[in-house]
């Protein structure tokens, strides 16, 4: 998929969790924005690629992401 | 009963095509792997797939030949004492071809492959594609023992730098009596374009250029946005790419190097002409 601009590779990111996407990431992409701007940017692409979304309940506290 | 046989060489006919063909100057040549034919779907496009095609299945097209010289394929003939001259065959054939302008790629490319059996076909300035008939309903490429280079790579005081490429007929009579052709109704030569490998060079962390592996010229304005935009059809070991001020920025998956997929694949994102060699990282801290 095509996000602002950059084209994430669906099969490549479905495997790896998401903090590991976010930082593998993070300083990759969109540099003129603050650091945390872009976590949020990249959140947003790994629930949209994995299928998860905020409708979906979070996980309970101490849980932790995927 | 006993086995018979009958007279092969009395198939003999004088007459002409009642549509005499005026054989035009050869623009190209197209090797394909020996025993590989260009098919039967001989349409617009069709080559441009083909150059790009995966192995053993692609063709190599050289152009654009502005002289030819045919050497041997001569009957051969010889006297048995005080007899008449008698034919005793045909001798070896070497047609060599004058490309327009002196390629290092190209003459290192032939140059390596020199030991490898091609067929060739030959394209006129007609549109008309020589090759022999092999018994099939396709035509076939002349089958060569070797396909060889002659480069003059500097000027001289009176000619630029040159190229000469020597196709050696594997059996010149052969080539002679199954000669066939078909005509194409579009000029194909336009998509008759060989490929040029390519190195991905990982400039600073992340930051890939395309460069030519011999010479080095930079391809990544040419390429950088359609890599970028097809990413996840035309890379291999990457999660994200985007492109950029003549650099493409690239995330690795883990462990991964990334590469560019086949040209068949690269095509189809409209990148055409190149196909990967080598990833050159920059050396880990």
């Amino acid at each position: 998929m095509v996000f602002e601009g950059v084209t994430f590779i669906e099969q490549a990111i479905r495997p790896m969790k998401r903090q590991d996407f976010i930082k593998a990431h993070k300083d990759a992409f969109w540099l003129d924005r603050e650091p945390k701007e872009r976590e949020k940017m990249l959140s947003d692409v790994y629930d949209q690629i994995t299928g998860t979304n905020e409708k979906q309940p979070k996980p309970k506290e101490g849980e932790g992401g995927e | 009963m006993r086995n018979i046989r009958s007279c092969i060489g009395n198939a003999f006919a004088t007459g002409q095509s009642a549509c005499q063909i005026d054989f035009g100057k050869i623009k190209a040549i197209i090797l394909v792997n020996h025993g590989k034919t260009l098919g039967s779907s001989l349409t617009k496009g069709a080559f441009e797939t083909m150059c790009h095609a995966d192995l053993p299945n692609r063709i190599y097209p050289i152009k654009t030949i502005v002289e030819y010289a045919k050497n041997g394929g001569e009957p051969q003939v010889s006297a048995v004492g005080y007899g008449g001259n008698g034919v005793t065959g045909v001798n070896a054939q070497t047609d060599t071809f004058t490309i327009d302008k002196y390629s290092e790629h190209l003459a290192a490319s032939i140059t390596k492959n020199m030991n490898k059996k091609f067929d060739a076909y030959y394209l006129d300035e007609n549109n008309l594609l020589i090759g022999v008939n092999n018994g099939t309903d396709v035509l076939g490429g002349i089958p060569m023992n070797t396909v060889y280079c002659t480069p003059t790579p500097h000027p001289t005081s009176s000619a630029k730098a040159t190229m000469t490429v020597s196709c050696c007929l594997e059996d010149a009579r052969a080539a002679i009596e199954d000669f066939d052709y078909v005509q194409l109704d579009f000029n194909p030569l336009e998509e008759l374009n060989g490929l040029v490998p390519v190195d991905l060079v990982e400039t600073a962390s992340g930051k890939y250029k395309v460069i030519e592996t011999i010479g080095g010229y930079d391809r990544t304005a040419e390429f950088g946005a359609a890599i970028a935009t097809g990413a996840s059809t035309v890379l291999n070991g990457a999660s994200a790419a985007t492109y950029a001020d003549g650099l493409l920025t690239l995330t690795v998956t883990s462990g991964a190097t990334p590469s560019l997929k086949a040209p068949s694949i690269l095509l189809t994102a409209d990148i055409a002409g190149i196909e990967w060699n080598k990833t050159v990282k920059l050396p880990s801290a």
